[in-house]
């Protein structure tokens, strides 16, 4: 599954994993740029307006009509992802393989082709993008970012982080605040656009079968337009240790309490840590057979769900679990109680099995799928490790041992406790009269 | 005895699959796939629907708490050594899991090696029952936050509100989970009851997708299988009438904007599976011309900015209900409800545009190639195929015989504003408390 890769311009890579066990094929388009207060609103708007329409489709209807004739194609999809503090901005297509098209529609040029189009040959009016499509996705991703309160398992842990992080650049939010979104212009998106046209390192994946000379070739022709110069690289800065910790609670109408802890590791994965840290997570909190799922769930029956999760870039965890109010400080020992037995190396064979062998399934499953084959090329690229192959990967977690696991754990600092206390305390509503 | 084995095939998708009628009585089906995952689903036609019943001979019919088909699927996980599944899984190296819903109980794992021993784990601990008052009385509290943390999810409150104003009498009104009140009345002796009834192995089926050959299946299953006794379940039901229980759904709740569901009873249910599965493949097709992006209503709708960017839409049938439902957010649920209503009005009138058909044919053909892709899909359109006696390999064969006439047809018959409900959730206004 080694790569092959190709410059297409000052920056700008063409990554290609060849696959031919798949009916679908994958293509991804990152710009990697600084996540940075002043212009993740702007930019995270940039992919949402290009979709709107380009040049030669100019209106949303008009270019999904052309993505169903190419049996449902889906390119131009926006990306918008925040790793470590960098803010990937850029699309994604999949597509149906030629060999399965009943009628000879060449699916393959046609989504290219619309790739680049959506992209590279925008829709444009006063040297701007359209001013009524730039309102109308303000709108949407201002919505989208007042609703991220409706889902509470993951509100918790995002209000967790923009507490520990809050004078850190990671403290921003993956599409920029809320006043920042509102206040985006045509003009200021397009500017945001033109600098990451310009300035951006990019890295392109293709994940599947065809003839990537074509790929190739339209890609570079859509690049040659571009005058790429002064490129920005963009860097995470890793905060080592907590100093002391922080309590933030909050109450919201809920029936279901969350508490989440935000902690520092002392290390990320351009050190190398990667593997030691997977261990760790799996055996801490990343599956059934793990210490918080076995104690705090399964021994003291206090949640359905707690759990532990890595940021490796930035170098932080965080463990999650939706409670009883009442039961915070029992649950919150029990979570650092459990921590506790790992940093004394209390860690069984069956665990340290286990935690190898769930790995190793989890990392062989990458190869089942076109999109996350790229996610994780271009994950191990961001940190460096862009040498690392899977089977690599999986060879060096079989070589982490149970003290390697104890001594990243003694490592470990907490940093932030985010409460949310649920002040709706009647019992279900579901089943009752609750209809009006 | 002997195994029945039948091969089934597909030129146009490039699979095949075997049914294999196994001694013991259940039925085996093994879909070969060279990917490195290997999928296993052993099911029940058992759910949360199923709350009273008998065995063909019983005087009685059993009436039991909501919420015991879910709570069986969790204890089943536990041993008589006190030892649970996922321990065993974990010296396999497989990652398992298990999901309820209305009509199905099903335990499932994937994995990438150690295929046999973990197939082993799935049909010993789904045929070896194990329970106490204690361990009962130990998963009480944490289903309890499971219950919890799904009150405060709004999109399950829109779904059963939707539902709930479709029908008022079909069992798919009942909460899967139960309440904290219908599962403090369960018991070890009941779920003993709902196990004997409904997992005997000819009320259930397993479904195999990976680089499996059915020899090695055959294998495992012989030497964990015991020949169970041919049994007839009859389940008890008030009829549901034609009519819809009601026209509005409301309730408060912390969400940024109203989320709405419109759903449309559907009646004229076929007995033949076939005609099902036509029916189906029809209103995929026509929902995707109605509501896709490239609708002319969806895109009027956004670029006012009465509906966000995602909106939801599709249709379900089997053989005991049928609806098919358009969700999404709103500042104006009633006029989107009004406008929706309008233009279907329009082009029931008018018929559908024919190449918006032929391209929205594509799109479902698209669909259905796509999902071959995937061990874990595939063996979930098996089970779906199968426990509503449906063929899957029939799928392609059936959106090529869908003619614009058909979709017509049910445009105008489907679509019936009698028969349509809307569900709001709307956020809780300040100093209001969410109305219990």
């Amino acid at each position: 599954m080694a790569a092959q890769r190709i410059a297409l311009a000052k920056d700008v890579y063409l990554n290609i994993i060849p696959c031919d066990t798949f009916k679908s094929n994958y293509l991804t388009m990152n710009f990697i740029t600084p996540l940075q207060a002043e212009t993740a609103a702007q930019r995270a708007m940039v992919p949402r307006v290009l979709r709107r329409g380009c040049a030669a489709y100019p209106d949303m209807g008009k270019l999904t009509e052309r993505m169903q004739d190419l049996y449902n194609a889906a390119a131009g999809s926006p990306l918008v992802v925040k790793r470590g503090e960098m803010q990937l901005i850029g699309q994604s297509a999949g597509m149906l393989d030629n060999s399965v098209i009943p009628d000879g529609t060449d699916v393959f040029s046609g989504t290219l082709e619309l790739f680049s189009d959506i992209w590279f040959a925008p829709l444009l009016e006063e040297g701007a993008f359209r001013a009524d499509y730039t309102a109308g996705e303000r709108n949407t991703l201002a919505d989208a970012i007042r609703a991220k309160i409706n889902n509470k398992n993951s509100y918790a842990p995002q209000r967790c982080y923009q507490e520990m992080c809050r004078g850190e650049r990671f403290g921003v939010d993956g599409s920029g605040s809320l006043a920042d979104v509102e206040s985006t212009t045509p003009a200021s998106v397009f500017a945001a656009y033109k600098d990451i046209l310009t300035h951006m390192p990019c890295e392109i994946y293709y994940v599947g079968r065809g003839n990537t000379d074509k790929l190739e070739n339209i890609l570079r022709r859509a690049f040659a337009g571009v005058d790429r110069q002064d490129i920005i690289p963009a860097q995470t800065e890793v905060i080592r240790r907590a100093e002391s910790v922080r309590e933030v609670v909050e109450e919201q109408p809920v029936a279901q309490s969350k508490l989440s802890l935000g902690f520092r590791t002392d290390t990320c994965e351009a050190e190398g840590s990667r593997p030691v840290m997977l261990m760790f997570n799996e055996i801490y909190g990343a599956s059934p057979l793990s210490k918080l799922f076995m104690n705090v769930r399964e021994k003291l029956s206090l949640c359905y769900y707690c759990s532990s999760g890595l940021e490796q870039i930035k170098g932080t965890m965080m463990v999650n679990c939706g409670i009883e109010a009442e039961k915070k400080e029992i649950a919150q020992a029990e979570i650092l109680a459990q921590l506790d037995q790992i940093r004394d190396g209390k860690i069984s064979d069956a665990e340290l099995d286990g935690a190898r062998k769930s790995l190793r399934c989890a990392l062989t499953q990458i190869g089942d799928e076109p999109e996350s084959m790229a996610t994780w090329h271009l994950c191990r690229r961001l940190s460096g490790k862009e040498k690392l192959t899977l089977q690599e990967e999986i060879e060096q977690i079989e070589s982490v041992s149970r003290d390697d696991i104890a001594a990243a754990a003694q490592r470990i600092t907490l940093d932030t406790v985010y409460f949310m206390r649920g002040t709706q305390n009647t019992a279900d509503e579901e089943d009752g009269d609750d209809e009006e | 005895m002997k195994n029945e084995i039948i091969i089934r095939e597909n030129g146009i998708l490039g699979e095949k699959y075997y049914k294999i009628r196994h001694t013991s009585g259940l039925d085996i089906y093994v879909f070969p796939k060279k990917l490195s995952t290997a999928y296993a689903l052993f099911a029940t036609r058992y759910g949360a629907s199923d709350n009273c019943f008998r065995l063909e001979g019983d005087a009685e019919f059993t009436t039991v708490p909501d919420g015991i088909a879910h709570f069986l699927e969790h204890k089943m996980f536990e041993n008589e050594d006190g030892s649970d599944a996922f321990n065993q899984y974990a010296a396999t190296g497989a990652n398992a899991n298990a999901f309820t819903s209305s009509q199905t109980t099903a335990y499932l794992f994937s994995c990438t090696e150690n295929f046999e021993e973990s197939l082993g784990v799935l049909l010993d601990m789904v045929t070896h029952p194990y329970f106490t008052e204690k361990t009962v009385q130990k998963e009480q509290g944490i289903i309890a936050q499971e219950i919890r943390m799904g009150e405060d999810n709004p999109s399950r409150a829109l779904y059963y509100g939707m539902i709930r104003s479709l029908y008022s009498e079909n069992h798919i009104r009942i909460n899967v989970a139960g309440t904290v009140e219908s599962i403090a009345e369960i018991n070890a002796e009941l779920l003993y009851r709902c196990y004997e009834v409904f997992y005997n192995l000819h009320n259930m089926a397993l479904f195999i997708c990976g680089d499996v050959t059915p020899e090695s299946v055959i294998a495992v299953a012989d030497a964990h299988l015991e020949i169970a006794p041919p049994m007839k379940i009859e389940r008890r039901e008030n009829p549901e009438p034609a009519e819809i229980a009601q026209k509005r759904f409301l309730r408060k709740m912390q969400v940024a904007k109203p989320l709405f569901a419109i759903g449309i009873k559907d009646t004229d249910i076929s007995p033949d599976p076939a005609q099902r599965m036509r029916r189906q493949c029809v209103m995929d097709i026509l929902n995707e011309i109605l509501f896709s992006r490239s609708s002319s209503l969806r895109n009027a709708l956004y670029e006012e900015g009465l509906i966000g960017a995602s909106l939801s839409y599709g249709y379900g049938v089997c053989d005991t209900h049928s609806y098919s439902s358009i969700s999404g957010e709103s500042k104006d649920p009633e006029e989107v409800y009004s406008r929706i209503w309008a233009y279907i009005r329009a082009m029931q009138e008018s018929g559908v545009d024919s190449a918006a058909f032929e391209r929205c044919k594509r799109v479902i053909y698209a669909d259905c190639v796509a999902s071959y892709d995937d061990t874990s899909e595939i063996a979930h359109a098996l089970m779906d195929m199968v426990f509503d006696d449906e063929e899957l390999f029939d799928e392609p064969e059936a959106i090529a015989s869908v003619t614009v006439e058909d979709v017509n047809n049910l445009l105008r018959t489907v679509f019936n504003e009698e028969k349509a409900v809307m569900a709001v959730i709307a956020p809780i206004s300040d100093g209001e408390e969410e109305n219990a």
